[in-house]
C-alpha cells in the first residue's frame, strides 16, 4: 500500500471526524436578528458602542427636555449626533471585518437601499396624495429590514 | 469553483478555527470556501496557497481548460510586411 494512499485514508478519516456541528455552523442568527451584526468579535465591539451611544442619547434627551430654547436646540441635535457616531462605528467595524463579512454586509445594505428607495418613493407619493404627515424618523424602520436582509444573505454562505 | 481546502486541512490536522486564525479571517469564511459557497479574493487565495506551500491552481480549480500552446510557426511566415 502506497504512502500516498495511506495519507489519503487518514485525511478522509479526519474529515469525517471534523464534520461536527461546530465546523458547519454559520453566523450567529441571534446577533443578526437582534442587533443586525454577524456576532463576530469586531461586530460585538460595534454593538456595545452603539448601545452605549443609544443609552447616552436617551439620557441626554431626558436631561435637555426641560431646558429652555437652548435646550430645545440641543434636543434636536442629539439624535443626529448619536446616529452619526453609530454610523462611524459601523464604518470602523466594516474596515476590520473579514472579506466574507464585508461582502454579506454590503449585499444586505444593497438590498436595504433598494427596498428603502422603493418604499420611500411609494410612501412619499401616497403621503402627498392623501395629505399624510409622515415622520422622517420612520427611516429607522430600515434597520430591521437590513437585519432581515443580513439574515437572508448570510444563509447563502453557510 | 471547486477546491481541495478541506482535504488539505485534514492532511495537516488543522481545524477551521486554526486555519482561519492563521489566515486572518473568520471561521465562517473558511467554512464557506470549503463548501464552495464563497470564492476567496486573490490575496486570500495566495495566503491559502502559501499556508500549504502550494500554488493557487493546486488548491482551486475553476474548471477552465488551459489553452493549447501555440504551434511554433516559421518566423518568416509571421513577419509583418
Amino acid at each position: 500500500m502506497s504512502k500516498a494512499y495511506l495519507t489519503f485514508c487518514k485525511a478522509c478519516f479526519t474529515i469525517e471526524n471534523m464534520s461536527s456541528s461546530t465546523e458547519n455552523s454559520g453566523w450567529s442568527t441571534k446577533a443578526i436578528l437582534t442587533v443586525g451584526s454577524l456576532g463576530d468579535e469586531a461586530s460585538r465591539r460595534y454593538t456595545n458602542r452603539s448601545m452605549w451611544a443609544l443609552l447616552a442619547m436617551v439620557v441626554a434627551l431626558g436631561a435637555t427636555a426641560k431646558l429652555g430654547s437652548a435646550g430645545k436646540l440641543l434636543n434636536m441635535a442629539i439624535p443626529g449626533a448619536a446616529f452619526a457616531y453609530i454610523a462611524w462605528q459601523f464604518r470602523n467595524y466594516l474596515a476590520v471585518a473579514d472579506e466574507l463579512a464585508k461582502r454579506i454586509h454590503l449585499e444586505a445594505m444593497g438590498w436595504t437601499y433598494l427596498i428603502g428607495i422603493a418604499a420611500g418613493i411609494g410612501l412619499g407619493a401616497l403621503a402627498k396624495g392623501e395629505g399624510w404627515n409622515i415622520n422622517p424618523g420612520f427611516i429607522i424602520l430600515l434597520e430591521p429590514v437590513r437585519a432581515g436582509a443580513l439574515y437572508l444573505v448570510a444563509r447563502r454562505y453557510r | 469553483m471547486t477546491n481541495k481546502l478541506r482535504l488539505l486541512r485534514a492532511q495537516y490536522g488543522l481545524s477551521q478555527a486554526d486555519l482561519a486564525e492563521s489566515l486572518g479571517v473568520s471561521r465562517q469564511t473558511v467554512n464557506a470556501i470549503e463548501t464552495g459557497r464563497y470564492d476567496p479574493s486573490l490575496p486570500l487565495a495566495f495566503k491559502i496557497a502559501a499556508e500549504f506551500g502550494l500554488k493557487i491552481e493546486d488548491i482551486f480549480d475553476a474548471g477552465l481548460k488551459a489553452p493549447d500552446p501555440r504551434p511554433k510557426s516559421n518566423p518568416s511566415s509571421t513577419r509583418v510586411r
